[in-house]
């Protein structure tokens, strides 16, 4: 799965490099570049790929997760970002988390900026600057076994795809840092309190 | 229906009403050897913690080839919480033995806590079984405990007054200490006493007078 998630990755970025031609073309094209008031929503599902000597790479296994943004304003060729995320990991070695907890999830609300490279209307290229707070749920079934605050920092790149008026596809790809409270031995803080993902995932823009 | 009871029996053990701070993991690191320092492998280790009410199983792990183990769990909420670690082998060359009453206050240097575990084979030891004996109507008993190379299923690391102990499980061939305390009603003060007991290959029975 993860192999699978890297080749799409990494299919996504020459994807990317390969089109340069057609962004080229895309941008002689004229594009407002003015404050709008015209929302985009996007809803996508991702995979975070865990690295590092940390948690989620050692302790847990995770499972697709899923998310929402919506960007209320435009300004010239920047946007503003406010998103959801939700991504949910099963415990994989007990004796690093508790025996009980089976799973965790963790929840991100998070704003960001988006720079468009691009015609929004065809095809474009967002590279994507955001911080967000978290919430690490740990879980015995449907029940909460307690939680942990974290905060977050994210950059990462978007490739839309118009395929309607009012409908686009998108490829995206970021790097999440997140810092996690957390209150331990010191040999064992970064394990328990960094986490370093790269989510690949796909959806759907409603604009 | 089996599937049923099955399934009723593992919510039943997973089930967790004891309270969790995550935000504070503390690190319980095992060192287990027999009575001669030699380590002892693939040791089956249960941590368990309690508060006022219920109690959890919170942790599972084995020992490595050199003894070790390193367990991280999260703090019971604050109050009352009590951990222990039961050291079990899988085979019955051990027997077993619980380190129990440790507390938050065990682990304030760095979130961590180190037991030096000794775990004694079941034809290592003997039992000492101790009598006690009133010798002044004035005096009171009110507690007493053994020091030297102990066996036994307990180690309690209260801090509290421990109760008179009459069985104590001790290696063969050693000398030991009873330690015991004697409240005098004429002073009004505990006195703390301590007798030798000279351990053979056999179980022992000794009177204490106070």
């Amino acid at each position: 799965m993860k192999k699978f998630l890297y080749c799409c990755t990494a299919c996504l970025f020459s994807f990317i490099a390969s089109s340069q031609d057609t962004t080229a073309v895309a941008a002689e094209k004229p594009v407002e570049k003015t404050v709008s008031a015209v929302p985009q929503i996007r809803f996508y599902g991702f995979y975070p790929i865990h690295f590092g000597d940390q948690q989620f790479a050692d302790a847990y296994n995770a499972n697709p997760g899923f998310g929402f943004n919506i960007s209320p304003i435009r300004y010239k060729d920047l946007r503003l970002l406010l998103g959801f995320e939700r991504s949910t990991y099963k415990v994989d070695n007990h004796t690093l988390i508790a025996q009980p907890v089976d799973q965790s999830s963790y929840q991100s609300l998070f704003a960001a900026v988006s720079y468009s490279i691009g015609s929004e209307t065809s095809f474009c290229i967002k590279p994507t600057l955001g911080a967000g707070v978290s919430m690490l749920y740990l879980k015995i079934g449907n029940e909460r076994f307690g939680n942990q605050p974290a905060s977050d920092l994210r950059a990462g790149l978007t490739a839309d795809w118009a395929v309607y008026k009012h409908l686009s596809v998108f490829l995206t790809a970021n790097y999440v840092h997140s810092n996690i409270d957390v209150d331990t031995a010191q040999e064992l803080h970064d394990f328990y309190s960094k986490a370093n993902s790269v989510q690949v995932g796909f959806g759907l823009m409603i604009r | 229906m089996k599937k049923l009871l099955l399934f009723a029996l593992l919510t039943t053990l997973l089930s967790c009403d004891v309270s969790y701070e995550p935000e504070t993991r503390y690190v319980l690191k095992s060192h287990v050897t027999d009575i001669d320092g030699n380590p002892a492998a693939n040791v089956r280790c249960e941590l368990t913690a309690e508060d006022e009410d219920d109690s959890d199983l919170l942790s599972v792990g084995y020992t490595d080839a050199n003894g070790n183990l390193k367990m991280v769990f999260p703090q019971v909420e604050e109050g009352y919480a009590r951990y222990s670690i039961t050291y079990a082998r899988v085979s019955d060359v051990f027997q077993t033995r619980t380190y129990f009453n440790i507390m938050d206050e065990h682990f304030e240097n760095d979130y961590t806590f180190s037991i030096n575990a000794t775990l004694d084979r079941i034809d290592e030891t003997v039992i000492v079984q101790v009598l006690y004996e009133q010798s002044d109507a004035n005096h009171e008993l009110q507690g007493s405990y053994f020091t030297g190379m102990l066996g036994g299923e307990g180690v309690d690391y209260s801090d509290d007054l421990v109760d008179p102990v009459y069985s104590q499980k001790v290696y063969k061939n050693q000398t030991v200490q009873l330690h015991y305390f004697v409240f005098d009603g004429n002073t009004g003060q505990t006195t703390e006493h301590i007798s030798d007991v000279v351990v053979g290959n056999d179980n022992l029975q000794i009177i204490q007078n106070y």
